[in-house]
């Protein structure tokens, strides 16, 4: 029986996580940019909301 | 529940003060704060510098959710960042009422992605190893997406409501 292979660490990495969530803030700044409706701009202003939120959390990771 | 406190109490000052003195004072103190995360600065932050102990989720019936509740609101737990006091103060001061839940969302999903992480990593703990080595780069990035998310959000909201 072959093991089990190993799981790609980086996608676990904190560096990673970070990365994401920069990459999410920019796609919802770019998606407010260029949005012609009100309802897409409304949903990138939830998305930026969120990514402030999870970067102040993941912030705090060193607390636990 | 937090926010939902935060959102409520913000209502006032954000009904009653011109939204510019507002952005000012967020402002002033995104600044400082990005200062502090960047190195530059290096002040305390308001903390209730505690752990709270494991045997709470076994004192009660509700134990679990006390000890969620107790780390999860900060009323018992070490806070080595001062973004979420920014967050906090961006409800009170600057985010419409329902964005605010927004914020809390992502911040519980950044608060939980810690622990899924590091049990993925290994069973060994050695993630906080990793933490610990790459923080110097990643709390700068995190601190400079909050404050950009942060501002960008204020662009798109210009009445403050």
């Amino acid at each position: 029986m072959r093991p089990a292979p190993p799981r790609p660490r980086w996608l676990l990495h904190p560096l990673t996580a970070a990365l994401a969530l920069v990459l999410l803030g920019a796609f919802a700044t770019a998606t407010a940019v260029a949005a012609q409706r009100a309802l897409a701009v409304a949903a990138a202003a939830l998305l930026l909301a969120g990514v402030a939120g999870a970067a102040a959390g993941f912030a705090n990771s060193g607390s636990t | 529940m937090v926010a939902f406190v935060a959102a409520v109490l913000g209502a006032l000052p954000q009904s009653l003060v011109p939204a510019p003195v507002l952005w000012s004072l967020f402002g002033a103190a995104a600044l400082i704060v990005l200062a502090r995360e960047l190195g530059l600065a290096r002040f305390p932050v308001p903390e209730n510098a505690r752990l709270v102990p494991e045997d709470v989720q076994h004192r009660a019936h509700w134990g679990a959710l006390q000890f969620g509740f107790e780390m999860g609101t900060g009323m018992r737990t070490y806070s080595p960042s001062a973004l979420p006091h920014l967050a906090l103060l961006a409800i009170v001061l600057v985010v419409p009422f329902p964005v605010a839940f927004a914020v809390a969302g992502g911040f519980a999903a950044g608060r939980l992605a810690m622990p899924l992480l590091s049990n993925a990593w290994s069973d060994d703990g050695s993630w906080t190893v990793v933490w610990g080595r790459t923080e110097p780069l990643v709390r700068p990035l995190l601190a400079l997406t909050c404050v950009g998310a942060l501002a960008a959000l204020l662009l798109l909201t210009p009445t403050g409501a």
